[in-house]
């Protein structure tokens, strides 16, 4: 009796682990399979004190710009974060890209963070809206740059053929 | 085989079969995505070509017609067609191909066709280099459209995909079908490098517009030392303590500057930054990263401190034209004036941290490219003829000379009549010589501010 409890509850034991794991395989299961389904992103913070309005006639541009400024350029240099939504809108007014923000920023393969989804997921800050602002309404300290890399992880040699305007923190800026 | 044994047998099974369930639907999902991402480039470059045939025979009527309602017609439809080509162009996977020779191209051929038949509808005939520039423009399109019909070829054989252009970014080889295709794009665009003409024209594409050079750049070229003092100077901050300058860099853009930091100590500071021009010292920009937190100023006072600013550093002559409030700052926009003219190119903007009244951005970028001295031509248009020009349903406000940017950088002498219709405001500038209506912009009045659009 005794062996035969002491065997009962090892297999008991079993049991439990095995449905343990099938619960966890469930769960991770789930929880991947929804994120796959709907990558959220994240609104405005809501601490911030200033969000543009809706109503806004370009309120779209500044949503827009905002996103690559918090993907592209968060933790740089207030200067910096202006210049690059600045190329955006260099670009925006150059014959040799699209003519809108969202054709620029969605064109295939151009930009990292629409690449690997962080401009949907970085969260934007009052900050962030200030520089897009700004850069729409004509600051512009990359001299009217249609580039910008990083030095330290730009893959393209291509990139190093263009002539280099300025640097502001981790982004080189050039034509 | 004991029950916990089946009930273990069953679990396994059922996790293998609910695992392998999992996989297909997200195998499933993949595909489905991807099928519609391929798709929507079949259909940009699909439309592309259909674009660029129909630019071939529009291009080709215009030439052809005796009318100049017709050509006037066809070119029209040459610029619409022109940038739905470009958006499709942009929308392919090519990126890496490097098309911005091709677009700039489908630019400047819907820009330049545009001026064409706004150049007929104001009653003036074409001239011999023109007809002679559009034929070498149709020629040149054909030979895409030929090109494009090749490489169509391509994408019907077996095998190809666009999205295999995708594997690039992770520098994978593409197939030799896919390499086939990239080098046939990008054939084009190096064909078009070495053919295309340069095209200088009336309109925002025109070549001459990005070789600007400066034209308010005045006095001598300046030492680092110097830039610093003018920094200074500029920010008030001239013999006074509590201030640390970062090390001084130069930039190479249009206007070539040295770049100065500026860290102050005490709490709501921002970092400021700003560029000293390197030829006459002129500050070109500054910006103070700090994010006023309330609004204790009215506008009428934000509006006071700009002004003056502006006076303290000598440009007393420039009038406000436009704000716009964002938050808790107000942008001033300021245009010089010469003889009651308002000259709108000079242009100056100036931020207010609306909390204290501090100016937190400068920008003169404008104002050093367009600023010389004007001869400004004798109106030959009173003040009421204008206001005659313009729409009948317009209720005119007010109407004074204004010097205006015309897109392809030309400025015109214009009265600018101020006026509503159907509740809107507008304002419509009137050639002061020839009496022409060269541009209307509409003010779109918001609790923000005023946005000309």
């Amino acid at each position: 009796m005794v062996g035969e409890k002491g065997r009962g509850s090892q297999g008991d034991q079993r049991l439990r682990l095995a449905l343990a794991a099938a619960l966890v395989v469930v769960v991770l299961a789930v929880g991947v399979s929804t994120r796959l389904q709907e990558e959220p992103y994240v609104g405005w913070e809501t601490e911030t004190a200033y969000a543009p309005q809706v109503g806004e006639p370009n309120y779209d541009d500044v949503w827009l710009l905002a996103r690559m400024v918090a993907s592209e350029a968060r933790g740089e240099p207030y200067e910096g974060q202006v210049a690059v939504a600045a190329v955006i809108v260099n670009r925006v007014r150059n014959p040799r890209f699209p003519n809108t923000v969202a054709g620029v920023l969605f064109e295939p393969w151009a930009f990292e963070p629409v690449l690997n989804g962080t401009f949907w997921t970085a969260p934007v800050t009052e900050e962030h809206v200030r520089a897009a602002e700004q850069a729409l309404n004509g600051w512009d300290p990359s001299y009217g740059s249609l580039f910008f890399w990083n030095p330290g992880t730009a893959t393209s040699p291509w990139i190093w053929t263009r002539r280099i305007i300025t640097q502001i923190g981790e982004h080189v800026f050039g034509l | 085989m004991n029950a916990r044994r089946i009930v273990a047998l069953g679990l396994s099974l059922l996790l293998l079969v609910g695992g392998g369930w999992w996989l297909w639907q997200t195998q499933r999902r993949a595909r489905a995505t991807e099928n519609a991402l391929e798709a929507s480039y079949q259909r940009a470059f699909f439309d592309l070509l259909k674009n660029m045939e129909n630019l071939d025979t529009l291009l080709g009527k215009s030439l052809a017609s005796g009318s100049s309602g017709q050509r006037i017609m066809s070119l029209t439809s040459v610029w619409h067609e022109a940038e739905n080509a470009r958006a499709n162009l942009a929308n392919m996977p090519v990126g890496m191909v490097n098309m911005m020779r091709s677009q700039q191209y489908l630019a400047q051929l819907g820009d330049y066709c545009y001026v064409l038949a706004e150049k007929q509808a104001r009653g003036l005939e074409l001239e011999a280099e023109e007809w002679q520039q559009l034929a070498q423009l149709h020629e040149q399109t054909r030979e895409i459209h030929a090109g494009l019909r090749e490489i169509m070829a391509g994408i019907g054989e077996e095998g190809f995909q666009w999205r295999s252009f995708a594997s690039l970014s992770r520098n994978k080889k593409l197939t030799p079908r896919a390499q086939s295709i990239a080098d046939g794009f990008s054939k084009l665009d190096e064909k078009l490098r070495d053919q295309a003409p340069t095209l200088t024209y009336d309109g925002p594409f025109s070549d001459h517009i990005e070789e600007q050079e400066p034209k308010g750049l005045t006095g001598e070229r300046i030492s680092e030392a110097q830039a610093r003092e003018i920094a200074l100077e500029f920010l008030d901050l001239a013999g006074e303590a509590g201030y640390k300058i970062g090390e001084i860099r130069k930039t190479r853009g249009r206007i070539p500057a040295y770049s100065l930091t500026i860290e102050r100590e005490g709490e709501n500071r921002g970092q400021i930054a700003l560029d000293v021009s390197q030829q006459g010292g002129h500050v070109v920009w500054m910006l103070n990263s700090r994010l006023p937190r309330e609004s204790k100023l009215s506008l009428t006072e934000a509006l006071a401190r700009a002004e003056d600013f502006l006076a303290q550093r000598g440009l007393a002559r420039m009038v406000p034209t436009g704000t716009i409030r964002e938050g808790n700052r107000l942008s001033v926009s300021f245009a010089a004036q010469e003889d009651g003219v308002i000259i709108y190119p000079d242009l100056i903007k100036v931020t207010v941290a609306l909390d204290d009244g501090e100016i937190i951005a400068y920008d003169a970028m404008g104002f050093l490219m367009a600023h010389h001295k004007r001869d400004l031509p004798q109106p030959k248009l009173t003040p009421e003829e204008a206001e005659k020009k313009v729409s009948r349903q317009m209720e005119v406000q007010r109407t004074r000379l204004a010097v205006i940017p015309m897109s392809n950088l030309e400025e015109k002498l214009c009265y600018e009549v101020r006026g509503k219709v159907n509740g809107d405001t507008y304002l419509v500038y009137i050639n002061a010589v020839t009496g022409d209506e060269e541009k209307i912009l509409q003010l779109v009045e918001t609790e923000a501010g005023t946005r000309a659009m």
